[in-house]
C-alpha cells in the first residue's frame, strides 16, 4: 500500500510517498519538496524530487501550494506510481478535531471552518486536500492535526495579556506547532522506557534545522510550549527570531522605515542564527565554523543554548520537576554538542547528561544518555513529521477495516 | 529635606523624603507648575530625577546629574520618548533652581546595562544589536537594593540570586555574584510578565496581524503598552492590588492566575541559567497586601527545594519565609522606588559635605 503524504509549510510543501503495509515495515519510495513557495524576491522558486536515487531539480514558478501539489501529483503520475491514501497534516483543527480524521463531505466543511485558526498555514492546506481530490478523484484522504496535541493546554498559558476584544476578534493565542512529532516521540518515550507515562513530567526539545520549539508534556499531552500564535514565537530558530520585545517590531518600522512585509520577512527568514552570526542557519556550520566574526558566531551559539535552557527551566518550573527529558529532530538528534550544553549546570534538576553515551548517539533508533545516577531519563528519538502522518493514517486505516 | 522626581506621563511624581516620612504627589508637567514646587519646599538638601531609560550611555545607577548628563539624555530621546522627556525638562529646571546642592541622576536601566550579551542580545540581524536593539532592562535601582540588603541580612552565603519586584509593572532579575544575568524587562517594559496595561510576551506575528487590518503603528503601540495586560485580560481597569486583593471577581481571578503562571516559568528559566538558586527575595510596595499571592508562588515551587513556613501577616518590612530546613532562602521586602532614590541622595550629600 502507497500513502503519499503532504507536509505544508508556510513557504514550501513537502511531500513523501512511503509504501506501508505496516508499522514496522515502512519505506519511502519518494521524496520531494517544493522551495519557495509564493514567495516574492530575488531568489526564483524550485522543487525537487528525489526517486530511485536520483535528484531532480526543476526552477519553475510556484505561485501558491495549489500549483505545487499540481507539480507534484503530475511527477507522481509520470513516474506511474500508484497511491492508495493521501494525508495530510493540518496545523490547527480547533477543538473540533483531537484526533486524526478520514475526509468526507462533512469533515471537509468542518476544516474550512478551522481556517481562521491557523490563518498561515490552514488555508494552504486546504488548497492541497481541494487540489488532490479533483486530481487523484476517488482516492481516500486524511488529515493529521498539529494542534490535537496541544488543545489541552489550559488558559492561563495560552493566553496572551491583549484586550479581550482584540483576542476575540483576531483569535490570538498560543497553538503551538510540531503537535505531531511531539504526539510520536512521547509514545516512543513510554515503548522505549517500558513503562506507562502518565503522571511524568516530560521535556521535549524537538530541534529541527528549521523550525524549533519546547513542550512540557504530562499524561502523554503539551500543557505549554514555546511557539505561539504563529512559529516565531520561542526558540532562537535557524532564520526565526522567537522570542522578541514585540514593540521592538514598531520601533524599528518607525526608526529605520522598514515596511512591514519586509521586517516580518527579515524576522522569519534572516533572523535567529543566520541573524547573529551572518554566517549561517544551521547550528551545525556554525559550531564549526572558523569565521572572521567568531564573535558574533561564539554569540550565535550561546543565544541558542541560552533561549534553550530558559524554556526547559520554565517548563520545570510548571511541571513541578522533572523526570524525562527528550531531544528529537535533526539537531536534537545529531548535535551532541547542543545536547551537552544545554545540560550542563543542570544538576539543580537532577539532570545528568553521560558524556560518552551523548556522544555516541546512533541517528536511527531512540537511545538513553544520561548517566547511571541520574534522576531524570534523558532520551534522543528520532522524528520525522511526514512519517508520523504515515503511521497516523496506518492507525486509522486498521481501524476502518 | 530631599526632593525627588520621576516620570509618570503625563504627570511628573515627586517625593518630599525627610527622616523617613514620604510627602508623594503629582503634577502635569509645566514649567512653572515644577518651579513652584521647588521654590516651596523650603530647604532642599539634595535632589534626585530618575530616568527611565538610559540606553547605554548610562553606566550608572545613581550618577551625578550635571550639563553634560542633560546631553547624555538627548541621546537616549527615542527608547522611551514620554518617559525620558519629562526627565529631561524637569532635570533642566533642578539643575538652574540648584546650582549648588548635590544632585542625582537615577538611571533605571543602567544596572543592566552590562548584562551578558548572550541575555541582551535579540535574534534579529546583528547591524541592529550594533544600532541599541537590544534587552535594557529595568527597575535597577530596587534590584540593585535588594541584592545588597540580602547580603546584609541573608542567614546563608547568596551568590545567585532571583529579585522578584511585584507591583503594577511586575519584573524578574536574575541576579549571580552581585551581577545581573538575565532580567524580564526587554526594549521596553512591554516585553516579560503582563503589567497593570502593557502586554507582556506575546507573538511578535500579534503587531503584523493587527497592522494588516488597517490599524497604525501608533494605535498598536497604545493597544499594546496601554490597553493590555491586568486591564486588558480583565476587560476593565485593574491594577496589582484589585489582582492580589481578597475578595476576586472572575475576572480579577483570570489575571492573577496568568501573573502567578508568568512569574513560575520565569522562576524556573533563571534558576536554570544560573544552575539552580541560592535566594528568592520578593520585593513591593505593597508588603501585606502581597503576602498571600507570594504564599502561592512559593507553594508552586517545591522542585526547588523551596519550603515555606505558614505566612506571618504581621506587615513587618522584611519577613523570612524559608522553613529551616528549605535548601533556598525566601525573603519578602517592602521597599519603594522613593526610599532607595532617597538614601541614594542622602548618600550623595554625605560625600559632598
Amino acid at each position: 500500500m502507497n500513502i503519499l503524504v503532504f507536509n505544508c509549510g508556510s513557504s514550501s510543501l513537502t511531500y513523501k510517498i512511503f509504501e506501508a503495509s505496516n508499522p514496522d515495515n515502512i519505506t519511502t519510495i519518494l521524496s520531494g519538496k517544493a522551495h519557495r513557495v509564493g514567495v516574492k524576491g530575488a531568489e526564483q522558486s524550485f522543487i525537487e524530487n528525489q526517486y530511485e536515487n536520483k535528484t531532480d531539480k526543476e526552477i519553475i514558478p510556484v505561485r501558491n501550494h495549489k500549483k505545487a501539489a499540481d507539480l507534484a501529483l503530475k511527477y507522481i503520475r509520470d513516474k506511474n506510481i500508484q497511491i492508495d491514501y493521501v494525508g495530510h497534516r493540518f496545523v490547527h483543527g480547533g477543538t473540533e478535531f483531537t484526533r486524526t480524521t478520514l475526509i468526507d463531505g462533512e469533515v471537509l466543511e468542518k476544516l474550512i471552518e478551522c481556517v481562521p485558526l491557523a490563518p498561515i498555514h490552514n488555508p494552504v492546506s486546504l488548497n492541497v486536500i481541494q487540489q488532490v481530490g479533483e486530481i487523484l478523484r476517488g482516492t481516500p484522504q486524511y488529515v493529521a492535526f498539529d494542534s490535537a496535541f496541544h488543545s489541552g493546554i489550559p488558559y492561563y498559558a495560552y493566553t496572551y495579556a491583549l484586550p479581550k476584544r482584540i483576542v476575540e476578534e483576531f483569535g490570538f493565542r498560543k497553538y503551538g506547532f510540531h503537535g505531531l512529532s511531539y504526539s510520536y516521540v512521547t509514545e516512543e518515550a513510554s515503548r522505549f522506557l517500558g513503562r506507562d507515562l502518565d503522571g511524568s513530567k516530560i521535556v521535549e526539545c524537538h530541534l529541527g534545522t528549521g523550525g524549533a520549539s519546547v513542550a512540557a508534556v504530562k499524561n502523554s499531552r503539551s500543557v505549554d510550549t514555546s511557539m505561539g500564535y504563529s512559529p516565531l514565537q520561542g526558540l532562537v530558530m535557524s532564520t526565526r527570531c522567537g522570542d522578541i520585545d514585540p514593540m521592538l517590531t514598531i520601533y524599528i518600522m518607525i526608526m529605520y522605515g522598514y515596511r512591514p512585509d519586509d521586517l516580518m520577512d527579515i524576522l522569519n527568514k534572516k533572523s535567529g542564527l543566520l541573524g547573529i552570526s551572518g554566517a549561517s542557519s544551521d547550528i551545525r556550520d556554525i559550531l564549526h565554523s572558523i569565521s572572521e566574526e567568531k564573535d558574533q558566531i561564539d554569540l550565535a551559539v550561546k543565544m541558542y543554548i541560552h533561549r534553550l535552557k530558559k524554556y526547559i527551566g520554565s517548563y520545570i518550573a510548571i511541571l513541578g520537576g522533572i523526570d524525562i527529558l527528550i531531544f528529537t529532530d535533526d539537531i536534537g538528534v545529531h548535535n551532541w554538542q547542543v545536547r551537552g550544553k544545554v545540560c550542563e549546570n543542570m544538576e539543580w534538576a537532577g539532570v545528568a547528561l553521560d558524556k560518552e553515551r551523548n556522544e555516541s548517539v546512533t541517528d536511527d533508533k531512540t537511545c538513553k544518555i544520561n548517566t547511571d545516577g541520574s534522576d531524570v531519563d534523558i532520551l534522543t528519538i528520532p522524528t520525522e513529521e511526514e512519517l508520523v502522518i504515515c503511521l497516523e493514517g496506518l492507525k486509522i486505516i486498521e481501524e476502518e477495516r | 529635606m530631599i526632593l525627588l522626581f520621576r516620570p509618570i506621563p503625563p504627570f511628573v511624581e515627586f517625593c518630599k523624603a525627610e527622616n523617613d516620612k514620604f510627602f508623594v504627589d503629582r503634577v502635569v508637567f509645566d514649567q512653572e507648575r515644577i518651579g513652584r514646587i521647588i521654590d516651596d519646599t523650603g530647604q532642599v538638601e539634595g535632589v534626585g530625577c530618575l530616568l527611565c531609560h538610559g540606553g547605554e550611555v548610562f553606566k550608572d545607577t545613581a550618577g551625578i546629574l550635571n550639563k553634560e548628563s542633560l546631553d547624555k539624555m538627548r541621546g537616549c530621546m527615542s527608547f522611551s520618548p514620554e518617559y525620558n522627556d519629562l526627565t529631561l525638562k524637569v532635570a533642566k529646571i533642578v539643575l538652574k533652581k540648584f546650582p549648588t546642592q548635590p544632585q542625582v541622576l537615577f538611571c533605571d536601566t543602567a544596572y543592566f546595562v552590562d548584562l551578558p550579551d548572550e541575555a541582551s542580545t535579540y535574534a534579529v540581524p546583528y547591524a541592529l544589536r550594533k544600532q541599541g536593539i537590544r534587552r535594557y532592562g529595568g527597575y535597577g535601582l530596587i534590584h540593585n537594593w535588594v541584592w545588597q540588603k540580602t547580603q546584609d541580612i541573608s542567614n546563608k552565603s547568596v551568590n545567585k540570586l532571583l529579585s522578584i519586584h511585584l507591583g503594577d509593572n511586575p519584573n524578574i532579575a536574575a541576579i549571580k555574584e552581585g551581577k545581573p544575568v538575565e532580567t524580564t524587562i526587554g526594549f521596553t517594559c512591554a516585553e516579560g510578565l503582563p503589567s497593570f496595561h502593557g502586554c507582556g510576551d506575546v507573538d511578535p506575528t500579534v503587531v503584523f496581524q493587527l497592522h494588516s487590518k488597517g490599524m497604525s503603528f501608533e494605535w498598536i503601540y497604545d493597544i499594546l503598552s496601554n490597553e493590555s495586560g491586568f486591564t486588558g485580560v480583565a476587560g476593565e481597569e485593574c491594577r496589582y492590588l484589585d489582582v492580589v486583593k481578597g475578595k476576586a471577581t472572575s475576572n480579577t481571578s483570570k489575571v492573577k492566575q496568568i501573573l502567578l503562571y508568568d512569574i513560575i516559568k520565569y522562576i524556573g528559566a533563571f534558576a536554570s541559567l544560573m544552575g539552580g538558586v541560592d535566594a528568592l527575595v520578593f520585593v513591593t510596595n505593597y508588603l501585606k497586601q502581597s503576602e498571600k499571592f507570594i504564599a502561592e508562588i512559593c507553594d508552586s515551587l517545591d522542585f526547588l527545594g523551596l519550603s515555606r513556613k505558614s505566612v506571618t501577616g504581621q506587615g513587618r518590612p522584611v519577613q523570612r519565609l524559608g522553613k529551616k530546613g528549605s535548601k533556598i532562602e525566601v525573603l519578602c521586602m517592602e521597599q519603594s522606588q522613593w526610599n532607595v532614590m532617597a538614601r541614594g541622595v542622602k548618600e550623595r550629600i554625605n560625600k559632598e559635605t
